[in-house]
């Protein structure tokens, strides 16, 4: 019997169905999160030589229809950290709207320190797991990456709505978890401080161009942001080739030949 | 209780060795907690050079017992000669596989020496899985103790005597960490001109 | 017991402990683990034909039941399958549709054809419903040039020039889609076919041990297996060994499979027998020898 949760071998990867309040209507008068309505799909990001890179597609869907095609799940919070948002949007907005106020604070405080993106994201986790431990949490996977400007020691981190943590030299979350960390890994690991932007933005491109072609809640149009000791800075959307004629020899699913 | 192949209790390894075999079992029988006979072997003789280990529900093991007695008379007055180890995990299999959605509660393991002396030992899933190992099987209530000790005390080429000291230390100590086990325990090793069996003395509890 | 003889079996599948079972799992204990194969296997179609590949993991629930299991079935000389799901289903369907195709070959005269294989697997898959749980991934070189097929284990198929199914179907199909292209070699697929594999094993839970690979061409099949074994147990530093006499026994007994015999002639020429030895050393009169 499949006596540990979460456990599976089948082909159907688990989708993390979270045993929070089931989706009826609720009397409470504080409602709880218990379904995402609009929601975007996986982030990646790598570690380079000199500093993090993070990719994610533009679009929000709406269970199955790709409802907002021009939306930005990576945006930045000060000069030297990204995040990056899957799952429900509006949880989302709500994150940015908090870590906005978080730095005007810290502006307006005026003593010439700033935070650092491991600072940010402490912040952050213990706000996700919180919301978790209140059984009412942020429906988000976030990334954070960025690198600090004191040390120019680069950051990546993952923090999800269960309030798990971890960091590594690439990161997924989502479809991206199955279908582009084997890719990630293999591309990156053992070699982060010899990758150069070019080649960290090529190895960024192949993923997004293999989860267009098997996630289906995917888009070919994405970002991609990257940090360096220099700032931060997010591409203008744009698109990858991809190539569909495969199988045109193929005709049907078994004996047909014509 | 979660399961049924938990009731009775009961476990089995089998380590091969250096043209020979060795295959092992304790000897409880039970009714989940309260221990009901302290002599019940699940290690059958097939022919003179192969044997068969049952673990899992008792009553299946009984009647798979004469299941297998029936066809393996039936092949030895038809083949006219004994059968071969690997042939009866054939056998075994098979027999199991045409229980698919229905199966027998039981996981047996096989272990001997085919006619040239050549030592084999296989275990199966309750529907008839087969696994041809090259060093152990192990199956029964405490078969995720015993995977532990037997990967830390299996070698490769051990004799008669030493395969022995292995096997029974492996499933000593296994035994002292699975409630539904123990009570005693047979070894038998099994070589080209003799089966030594002896009764090994185990915690009583 | 009511009959000590079963009944002579019948081929096919016997459902006479349905009801019993069913009565179990009404009470809750139903709760078996058959080995599932957990399982990374691919299949692409190259230059000159069809490379398929799998790892060599079988698990039961967490545990890792074989270490080095075969997951390429054969099916005919230019014909394999590999099989993931419930490792007695995949064994049993393939070896069944193996036997089959033998046979049909004899009845036409004719060398065996993938589609053929294909159509039987799909029929008896879909005939149970997806309860015999396969999920196979089938592939050879006939008079119809290299084939390549899924068959999922409700019986639906799919054509494809490259395919990955299992647990490790994800980490492995990320490979294939940016690694694979038309007109391979045979290198550069049998590399390909190799790094998918690997992504399922290094990254996926249920997919572990060995790369087996078989290589199908117009007139020839290469089956290798544990082509690459990335996950080989480092040599033990010692010896564990026992010393003779460590484990106490209550109870020992000799079943020795040799017949001594003693022959005595007799009659006028008999000898006249020679006085006995001494007597030999063993428990119970039989002489015991060391074979250790």
């Amino acid at each position: 019997m499949n006596y540990l949760p979460g456990q599976t071998w089948s082909s159907q990867p688990a989708q993390h169905h979270h045993q929070f309040a089931s989706a009826s209507y609720n009397t409470d008068p504080s409602a709880h999160t218990s379904q995402p309505i609009v929601t975007g799909t996986s982030v990646i990001a790598i570690r380079f030589k000199d500093g993090v890179m993070m990719a994610t597609d533009t679009l929000a869907s709406y269970g199955s229809l790709a409802r907002f095609m021009d939306i930005k799940r990576i945006e930045k919070v000060g000069e030297n950290t990204i995040l990056g948002a899957s799952g429900d949007m509006s949880d989302w907005q709500y994150v940015q709207h908090t870590l906005d106020k978080l730095m005007l604070r810290e502006q307006n405080e005026n003593d010439g320190h700033i935070l650092s993106p491991s600072q940010i994201y402490a912040y952050l986790a213990r706000v996700m797991y919180n919301r978790r431990s209140k059984m009412d949490p942020i429906w988000n996977s976030f990334v954070l990456a960025g690198v600090d400007p004191k040390d120019g020691s680069p950051f990546l981190g993952y923090v999800d709505l269960l309030g798990t943590t971890y960091s590594a030299s690439t990161i997924a979350t989502g479809f991206g978890l199955h279908l582009a960390q084997p890719l990630l890994r293999k591309a990156v690991e053992g070699r982060e401080d010899q990758i150069e932007e070019e080649e960290a933005k090529r190895i960024l491109e192949e993923c997004m161009k293999v989860l267009f072609y098997r996630d289906a809640r995917s888009l070919n149009r994405f970002v991609i942001a990257t940090v360096t000791k220099e700032g931060s800075k997010i591409s203008e959307p744009y698109s990858v080739p991809t190539s569909w004629g495969f199988a045109e020899m193929l005709r049907g699913y078994g004996p047909q030949t014509q | 209780m979660s399961d049924i192949t938990t009731l009775n209790g009961g476990s089995c390894i089998a380590f091969k060795g250096k043209n020979c075999v060795a295959i092992a079992c304790d000897l409880r029988l039970g009714n989940q907690a309260l221990t009901v006979a302290c002599n019940r072997d699940k290690v059958f003789k097939i022919t003179d050079k192969t044997y068969l280990g049952m673990t899992g529900l008792a009553s299946d093991v009984d009647t798979l017992r004469s299941a297998f007695r029936y066809r393996l008379n039936m092949y030895r007055m038809k083949e006219e000669r004994e059968i071969e180890p690997e042939t009866f995990a054939h056998l075994v299999s098979s027999t199991l596989y045409e229980k698919r959605f229905g199966p027998y509660f039981i996981e047996p393991i096989i272990a001997g020496l085919n006619s040239n002396n050549e030592p084999f030992i296989a275990a199966a899933d309750l529907i008839g899985c087969l696994n041809f190992a090259k060093d152990f099987v192990v199956t029964g209530t405490a078969s995720d103790k015993l995977f532990g000790m037997a990967e830390g005390l299996w070698e490769p080429d051990l004799g008669p005597e030493e395969l022995f000291e292995s096997i029974s230390q492996a499933l000593l100590g296994a035994l002292e960490r699975d409630a539904l086990s123990g009570w005693g325990a047979i070894v038998r090793v099994i070589t080209p001109d003799k089966v030594i069996e002896r009764t090994l003395q185990s915690r009583q509890d | 017991m009511t009959s000590v003889a079963p009944q002579k079996s019948k081929s096919g599948f016997d459902f006479s402990n349905y009801s019993r079972n069913h009565f179990l799992d009404g009470k809750g204990l139903g709760g078996f683990t058959a080995t599932s194969t957990g399982t990374t296997i691919v299949g692409l179609i190259y230059k000159d034909g069809i490379v398929l590949g799998a790892d060599t993991r079988a698990t039961e629930g967490p545990i890792v039941a074989d270490k080095n299991c075969e997951k390429i079935h054969y099916i005919s000389d230019n014909i394999r399958c590999c099989g993931a799901g419930t490792a007695a289903d995949t064994e049993f369907v393939t070896a069944l549709i193996s036997s089959n195709m033998q046979l049909h070959a004899l009845h036409t005269g004719r060398k065996p054809r993938v589609v053929t294989a294909m159509t039987m697997l799909k029929q008896r898959l879909f005939q149970y419903q997806g309860h015999i749980g396969a999920a196979l991934v089938l592939g050879g070189y006939d008079a119809t040039g290299p084939q390549l097929f899924t068959v999922a284990p409700h019986g639906s198929t799919d054509k494809l020039p490259y395919v990955t199914m299992g647990s490790g179907s994800l980490a492995a199909m990320a490979v294939f889609e940016s690694g694979w292209h038309k007109d391979m070699e045979q290198k550069e697929a049998v590399d390909l076919v190799v790094a998918a594999i690997s992504s399922g094993i290094f990254n996926d839970l249920g997919s572990g041990s060995n790369v087996d690979v078989c290589i199908i061409k117009k007139d020839s099949t290469e089956m290798l297996r544990n082509y690459v074994m990335p996950n080989e147990r480092a040599k033990k530093e010692q010896k564990y060994g026992f010393a003779k006499g460590t484990t106490r026994f209550t109870k020992e007994h000799i079943y020795s499979m040799i017949q001594k015999e003693d022959v005595f002639e007799v009659g006028s020429t008999a000898p006249t027998p020679a006085p006995l030895p001494a007597a030999a050393a063993g428990a119970g009169g039989e002489e015991t020898m060391d074979t250790s």
